[in-house]
């Protein structure tokens, strides 16, 4: 069994001697699987979506969306919820990420459970964890009685959607930013440093960028993960608070209209791919080492 | 010990009081002796922690999800690894894309594959058992363990393989001595992610799960619907203190710290 | 005999079910319920009763109406679920797919005591098993005399009176398009008013509408608001463990329920009726209410003082007419999503 296509080469793929190149075979387990448990059920729903009264196929649901200023907003909502979630994990999380990368021993290990607490507890329990910290009768709240200072409307809106959402995504882009920040190459910035870089200098100018990968990786997963989310919408967020893939449950529950929800997951998993395609387009292939 | 500038120690310190404060909220709710999780708990008390430890609906659930968890890890990896080997190093043709078309479960709200997979393992026979358990969380999965292995194999030195081969030793060899071990932290580390992505998924496990393999999300959903009592924050600091557990035990025996960062 | 047996195997590939299905006995079958003690209910009360009758074991899995009929959906040849609990709504979506089996007084002769209203609706193929009743639960400090109809709550609640410290069930909850009726009713039929009435009730008076009944009695348990309109058995299951500063009633003139259907699924085996006789028999109906401190719909049931009180009476039911309001539900769905911030 050759996992492997062509003997020894470099890291970086270089151009192929002509001629039609096969699928390595070590790829084929991963794409025919994804290719039969997640396709197929991908063209399951696309054709529910284009399911018309009787036999017929169309396009109505999509009217639907595309054709309502409500169905439009939400999207919009959708989207905007996760930049601003994927932007305050980029800002809170990049400064974690450096200093797991940056620490040594038991202090590091430390830090990394930390930063993975959010993961331990399923996102039903944690949203009512938070429901009591942020809640009118809850922690902050009571704080907030005790020195005199007004109530802070926390739940049931986008504020404790967003604080719940970026809670439970700063792991993943603070391991990202360590992970890069961890395989970075120390010499650069030594020389930069020894030839008398300041320290913030040095940070802006040199680690960031290099880092700059890490930061991607980390917006990508955030934001993907974000605007497919709906359980903590429905838990802290109200009917105003509405993003597509609480709507697409709803659709699928009360109102029993799969053809309806079908339609919005395409329409979703469209928009993701575009914004994935066009960052990946806009950044540029990351390659090895730099 | 720690070389970092005062400022971010500060910081790290309110972070960490920001990522803990739920799940601290969580196990000290569950030892009130109340029927409410409030805070602060007039009282405390285990009698919510007898309560779950005798109670099949929440036991069951615990050891369905762990055995789910690892299953699909297992072979989330098992596909992953040959992946993302042949990715970096098999000069495959349109690289980018098939990269891409392999990280996509990551961008579908798993509530559509949910639905796709219950009626298409209805179709093949399969219905709510183990095995679409299992299909359905690796298909979740597979890209977290994708990234983290193509992240440190992409970074890794190659000569030592190439070496190898060179000095006679077939691929399975090559792999097994000289490749497994350097890709091994990218392994665990995702292998980490997918097996706690895989406890909090929720649609997927509602759909096709079926009486006895019911996974911990959906018995706790259940659950509450209609009650709501502390039961289901001592089922959750259980299920925590398993997961912490097993971060333990594998960074004393592999160091954990070597391992979380393989990503790109 | 070879020859016979020959046949007999020749039969069964070709078409398994007809040579098996009357004489076999499934060694199990699956009925539907939803979690904590309703589950715990039906496994004491009702799964005896058919296990000891039929020799055949019952599996219960918990979970939520919308689930269930998605899954019975998916698989109509080979039903996951043999015995469903579906919502009103959801029995009549697969009555109309044809999704269920039709029940008849042959096949579960305890049908004869349940009232028309409790089945008839659907053809027979949905019958209830319990009647809850929404209500309104409140803080009796906070409100010492609250509104005794429909009608003076809803315009109370519309115009802040209680300040914003209410809860309502949501549009979008499972009974959402039900309760959106019965506030309609109050202001005879009309849909337009009762969707004003809901909106300015968001604007002033509702902090959160609750999408499942544990956040209904968190907002209320916790005092984050001072009333919710909220299930009876719940309520009264929450006052009787000692909050005794909470108090219930049904306003007038009367209310709507939310009924749990026992419904057989098409190409499930004959011997589930059973299992819906047991289930609708007086006495395990009786135990039933006692458990879960919800209506039952069996008429010969006599409710004892302690519980006669807690539980709604027949004559207060109101049923919504689901052949008129039932292909509207999707388009109150969606105004609900429109016009309720």
């Amino acid at each position: 069994m050759a996992i492997l296509s062509s003997p020894a080469e470099p890291a970086h793929p270089v151009a192929s001697r002509g001629g039609i190149r096969r699928l390595p075979l070590g790829l084929l387990p991963a794409l025919i699987f994804l290719a039969v448990f997640f396709a197929a059920p991908l063209l399951i729903n696309l054709l529910e979506s284009l399911r018309g009264p009787g036999e017929t196929h169309s396009l109505a649901q999509f009217a639907r969306i595309f054709g309502d200023a409500y169905y439009l907003t939400v999207i919009g909502q959708t989207l905007l919820f996760g930049l601003v979630v994927t932007l305050a994990c980029a800002l809170l999380g990049y400064p974690l990420g450096y200093a797991v990368a940056r620490t040594e021993g038991t202090f590091k290990v430390v830090l990394i459970f930390l930063v993975v607490t959010p993961l331990l507890v399923n996102v039903v329990v944690r949203s009512f964890g938070w429901l009591v910290i942020l809640g009118g009768n809850g922690a902050i709240n009571a704080g907030m009685r005790a020195l005199g200072l007004p109530k802070l409307n926390l739940i049931y809106n986008w504020t404790g959607v967003g604080i719940a959402m970026v809670h439970v995504l700063l792991p993943f882009m603070a391991l990202s930013v360590a992970g890069t920040l961890e395989t970075l190459d120390r010499r650069i910035e030594e020389a930069a440093r020894v030839l008398g870089a300041p320290p913030h200098r040095l940070f802006w100018h040199v680690t960031l960028p290099m880092s700059a990968q890490g930061l991607i990786t980390g917006s990508i997963l955030c934001f993907t993960l974000s605007i497919g989310s709906f359980v903590t919408a429905l838990l802290l967020g109200k009917n105003s608070t509405m993003v597509l893939p609480l709507l697409i449950y709803q659709q699928l529950t009360v109102a029993s209209d799969w053809p309806f929800a079908a339609a919005m997951g395409v329409t979703l998993l469209i928009l993701v791919s575009a914004i994935l395609w066009l960052q990946g387009r806009l950044v540029g292939e990351p390659r090895g080492r730099p | 010990m720690s070389k970092l500038p005062p400022a971010l120690t500060v910081y790290i310190v309110i972070m960490a009081l920001f990522l803990v404060a739920p799940i601290v909220v969580v196990v000290i709710a569950a030892f009130t002796s109340g029927d409410f999780i409030t805070f602060p708990p007039q009282s405390f008390s285990v009698r919510w922690f007898d309560k779950v430890l005798s109670d099949p609906e929440f036991i069951s659930p615990l050891w369905n999800s762990v055995r789910l968890g690892a299953t699909a890890t297992i072979v989330a990896s098992a596909l992953a690894v040959p992946a993302a080997m042949a990715l970096v190093r098999g000069n495959v043709r349109r690289r980018r894309l098939i990269e891409s078309l392999l990280l996509a479960p990551l961008s579908l709200p798993t509530i559509i594959l949910a639905v796709g997979l219950l009626f298409f393992t209805a179709q093949i026979g399969l219905g709510a058992s183990f095995t679409s358990l299992v299909i359905g969380h690796v298909v979740i999965v597979i890209p977290y363990v994708l990234r983290t292995v193509l992240g440190v194999y992409m970074s890794a030195n190659h000569e030592a393989e190439d070496a190898a081969k060179v000095l006679g030793a077939n691929p399975l060899q090559a792999f097994w001595h000289v490749t497994l071990p350097t890709i091994w932290p990218g392994i665990l580390a995702g292998g980490i992610f997918a097996f706690l992505m895989s406890f909090d998924e929720v649609a997927v496990s509602i759909l096709l799960s079926n009486t006895d393999t019911t996974p911990l999300p959906v018995s706790i959903l259940s659950y509450l619907v209609y009650n709501y009592d502390p039961s289901v924050a001592a089922i959750s600091t259980i299920q925590i203190a398993i997961v912490i557990l097993v971060l333990l035990i594998l960074e004393r025996v592999f160091g954990i710290r070597n391992v979380m960062f393989a990503s790109r | 005999m070879r020859r016979f047996l020959v046949a007999a195997l020749a039969a069964s590939l070709i078409n398994p079910i007809p040579l098996f299905a009357q004489s076999a006995k499934p060694d199990k079958i699956v009925v539907a319920a939803y979690g904590g003690i309703w589950a715990e209910s039906i496994k004491k009360n009702f799964v005896p009763c058919f296990e000891k009758k039929t020799g055949v074991k019952v599996d219960v899995i918990t979970g939520e109406s919308a689930d269930w009929l998605t899954r019975i959906r998916a698989n109509p040849n080979r039903p996951p679920i043999d015995i469903l609990a579906l919502a009103e709504a959801d029995s009549l979506r697969a009555t109309r797919e044809g999704l269920l089996d039709q029940a008849t007084i042959e096949k579960v002769p305890n049908l004869a005591d349940i009232p028309d209203k409790f089945h008839k609706p659907w053809g027979d193929h949905a019958i209830a098993q319990n009647v809850g009743a929404l209500g309104v639960m409140y803080n009796k400090e906070a409100i010492p005399n609250p509104p005794k109809s429909w009608r003076e709550f809803l315009d109370a609640v519309a115009d802040g009176k209680f300040g914003k410290r209410v809860s309502l069930p949501a549009g979008t909850y499972t009974w959402g398009p039900e309760f959106i009726w019965l506030a309609s009713q109050q202001y005879d039929g009309d849909i337009d008013a009762a969707f004003a009435k809901l909106k300015a009730a968001s604007e002033k008076s509702v902090v959160k509408f609750w999408t499942t009944p544990v956040e209904a009695l968190n907002l209320f348990g916790t005092k984050e608001v001072d009333a919710v309109v909220y299930w009876d058995g719940r309520s009264n299951n929450f006052i009787d463990k000692g909050n005794n500063w909470a108090g219930f009633y049904i306003p007038d003139p009367g209310t709507i329920v939310g009924q749990a259907m026992l419904s057989k699924a098409k190409n499930a085996p004959d011997i589930a009726w059973d299992y819906i006789n047991c289930a609708l028999e007086p006495e395990n109906q009786l135990k039933h209410a006692e458990t879960i401190l919800y209506a039952v719909p069996n008429q010969k049931v006599v409710y004892p003082p302690s519980i006669k009180d807690k539980v709604v009476s027949a004559d207060r039911i109101l049923i919504p007419p689901y052949d008129k309001v039932f292909d509207s539900f999707g388009s109150w769905i969606e105004r609900w999503n429109k016009e309720i911030r």
